[in-house]
């Protein structure tokens, strides 16, 4: 080993993982601070930095909260500097002010000051209209979701509704002791059906105009569930803005179909979901939006009481504009990890914490 | 501590045969693979095997199929001259079904049995009365068996994305730090925890597929966690180098050009389904030992590159959409 590294060092990196959402015990802290008892060989940082990403790095987009905080709290040091092309796609992070003061403290050089290189401004100046590329380095990728994939397949797992229709496969015990114990002897084993997943989910998705910048996060989410196998049918209707008589098949709104025709597959136990900004996005307050939604909301329920709304913005913007009045129509839950979990809680049917209409409680019995 | 620094994962082959097999006389030493698992781990998945093995942590490697996750464990065994033990998890699959399982059914038959035979001297193959004759250790009981002993296994627990939810919180209960289970049908308390109190934690190497991600966070926490990337192309010649039977006899142009057009069509954005390594070696087999009369192998390296079709697509592709511009061509 040729460096020793202070515990100190790795507690805040611990600290910080865990303030930026990393959920992280103090099991995982220990047995970081194991590895440097002397037993475990690491030629420098950077190596030590690795096995910190297997040990506390259980999702692909924590891997880049490491990275950030380890250069933020690494001691410093005369290390060669890192090639500007690598540096690049983290000018558009640090832009965000996430970082104050460490930026001054550090004496690392850190991406923000360093300018944009001149050929590509050469080439924006001759084209007159460009958005910002990115092609000279490597972009960011990583998704910065109010909630991750990995979340949103946690969150549809409680959607499950197990009936038992499977095939006859499970010995059932009692039953069989019973029978031994009724005729005296064993004749053959009592066999069950298996358990099998019978939950259905409708969305029903507005598309464009305040969703366009929610388009793959909403991609995602049905994504996702139609990966979960807990949900036997996922179907996803799309609108824009407001559904009136026609929905549409397709995410680019080109295969209309009428209202009947896009819930013909909604029965009573099918749970629905509607992802909508509801307004707030714009911020109006728009009498004709509400009215078309209690329209079809009143419409939906009649198939299926088992509704609610996930709504992409926070729940401070749903103030003093049509969500406000829309949330009071339907269930709404702001779309992140706890929204999702409600909102599926909601449409599980089971009661949820708030109390609802009169209507849903009645149905769901 | 001397327990993990024992063991030491090189990903190499020759090391492995230091270790004497003939040695190997107890009852596990039939578990030990007996023949080599070629295998070329991604940059930096050596030391997080040997960091699970530090740490006594699970190691749940992510990455998309065809990239290696299965046959590292196999692998990480047979260097290391360890038992090995396999659990594919399947999509009915509970977290009992690892640890041991216990055939009621038989004993009800054996106690009807013996009713039968009462009076007459014939005698029963097991005893009803003994339930322990009825219970047998799978994947991960044997696998704490050994670790009574005194020894570490590897376990495989394969594509654990397969099961149900509560699937990985059960298992978590058993991988907690303590390494125990009990048995309530034989009421036996299963630990990793030897007589003089120390463990001997087996090395658990768990696979999962990418795209699902559902795993829940407290299990994802206690594992150690690797992204396994699939294989450039210097890895893929290393693969193949190892794979080889003959190392004298391939064909080193046929191999390059193999390689070469295999990455640039594994990067065409359309392919709906990827292949993988092992796909990639059936192909790579086909064009050095496969043909007719009228074009006898091994088949020619310069007809590779570019953008025709590609011989032999069935090994490939398997997806309809992707074999096509390959087999129509062809004809």
């Amino acid at each position: 080993m040729s460096v020793t590294v202070e515990p100190e060092f790795l507690i805040r990196v611990f600290l910080k993982l865990r303030q930026r959402g990393v959920q992280l015990g103090v099991s995982d802290l220990l047995a970081a601070l194991r590895l440097l008892d002397g037993d475990w060989p690491f030629e420098d940082l950077a190596e030590l930095r690795q096995d910190a990403q297997r040990l506390w790095c259980y999702a692909w987009e924590h891997k880049h909260l490491l990275e950030e905080v380890w250069r933020e709290e690494q001691p410093s040091q005369p290390a060669t500097p890192p090639p500007p092309v690598e540096k690049q796609p983290a000018t558009f992070k640090s832009d965000s002010g996430l970082r104050p003061q460490e930026a001054k403290a550090t004496p690392s050089p850190q991406p923000s000051e360093t300018p944009v290189a001149k050929p590509d401004e050469t080439i924006v100046s001759t084209l007159p209209v460009r958005a910002p590329t990115l092609s000279g380095g490597r972009a960011e990728l990583s998704i910065r979701w109010p909630l991750t994939t990995r979340a949103m397949a946690y969150g549809w797992q409680s959607l499950r509704r197990l009936r038992p229709d499977g095939p006859l496969t499970e010995i059932d015990f009692d039953a069989t002791l019973g029978r031994i114990a009724r005729d005296g002897h064993f004749t053959a084993p009592v066999y069950r059906r298996a358990l099998r997943h019978h939950a259905r989910l409708l969305l029903l998705i507005d598309r464009r105009g305040s969703m366009t910048p929610f388009h793959s996060l909403t991609n995602d989410l049905l994504t996702t569930a139609r990966q979960a196998p807990e949900i036997e049918l996922v179907e996803a209707r799309y609108f824009h803005d407001v559904v009136t008589e026609t929905l549409y098949a397709d995410p680019l709104l080109n295969d209309p179909l009428t209202l009947d025709e896009a819930l013909a597959g909604c029965g009573p136990e099918t749970s629905l979901l509607v992802i909508s900004d509801a307004g707030a996005a714009r911020g109006r307050l728009d009498s004709d939006r509400i009215l078309a939604t209690a329209e079809m909301i009143a419409t939906v329920r009649r198939r299926s009481a088992l509704l609610a709304w996930l709504n992409p913005m926070p729940p401070y913007r749903w103030l003093r504009n049509s969500a406000q009045v829309i949330q009071h129509l339907a269930p709404m839950f702001p779309l992140d990890q706890n929204g999702l979990t409600d909102a599926v809680k909601a449409v599980r049917g089971h009661h949820s914490s708030k109390p609802q209409a009169g209507a849903l409680q009645a149905s769901t019995r | 501590m001397s327990t993990t620094q024992k063991y030491w994962f090189h990903a190499d082959q020759r090391l492995s045969a230091e270790i004497d097999r003939r040695s190997i006389t107890d009852a596990w030493g039939a578990d030990v693979p007996a023949t080599p698992e070629p295998y070329v781990p991604a940059p930096g998945l050596a030391r997080a095997v040997n960091l699970a093995m530090h740490l006594g942590r699970p190691l749940l490697l992510e990455g998309e199929a065809g990239c290696g996750k299965t046959r590292l464990a196999r692998a990480v065994a047979y260097e290391l001259g360890l038992p090995f033990y396999a659990w594919y998890v399947n999509s009915s699959s509970r977290a009992r079904e690892g640890l041991y399982s216990f055939d009621a059914l038989l004993r009800l038959h054996d106690v009807q049995l013996r009713k039968q035979s009462e009076g007459t001297n014939a005698t029963l193959p097991r005893d009803p009365s003994n339930p322990q004759e009825y219970r047998r250790w799978e994947a991960l009981g044997k696998a704490f068996d050994v670790a009574q002993q005194g020894k570490r296994a590897v376990v495989l627990i394969d594509e654990i994305d397969k099961a149900d939810a509560d699937f990985p919180n059960d298992l978590l209960t058993v991988l907690d730090d303590d390494f125990k289970f009990t048995v309530p049908e034989t009421g036996e308390m299963v630990s990793a925890r030897r007589a003089d109190n120390s463990v001997v934690k087996p090395i658990i190497i768990i696979t999962s597929n990418r795209e699902k991600g559902d795993l829940p966070e407290p299990f994802l926490r206690r594992c150690l966690y690797f992204y396994v990337e699939f294989p450039d192309e210097a890895a893929l010649r290393q693969i193949v180098a190892k794979h080889a039977s003959d190392p004298k006899k391939a064909d080193d142009a046929l191999v390059a050009a193999a390689v070469t057009r295999f990455i640039q069509e594994r990067k065409n954005l359309k392919l709906r389904r990827k292949p993988g390594t092992s796909e990639f070696l059936d192909w790579l087999k086909a064009l050095e030992t496969f043909g007719g009369a009228e074009a006898p192998p091994p088949f020619p390296a310069d007809r590779l590159p570019g953008a025709t079709a590609m011989p032999y697509p069935e090994t490939l592709f398997k997806v309809r959409d992707d074999w096509r511009p390959h087999a129509d061509s062809t004809k």
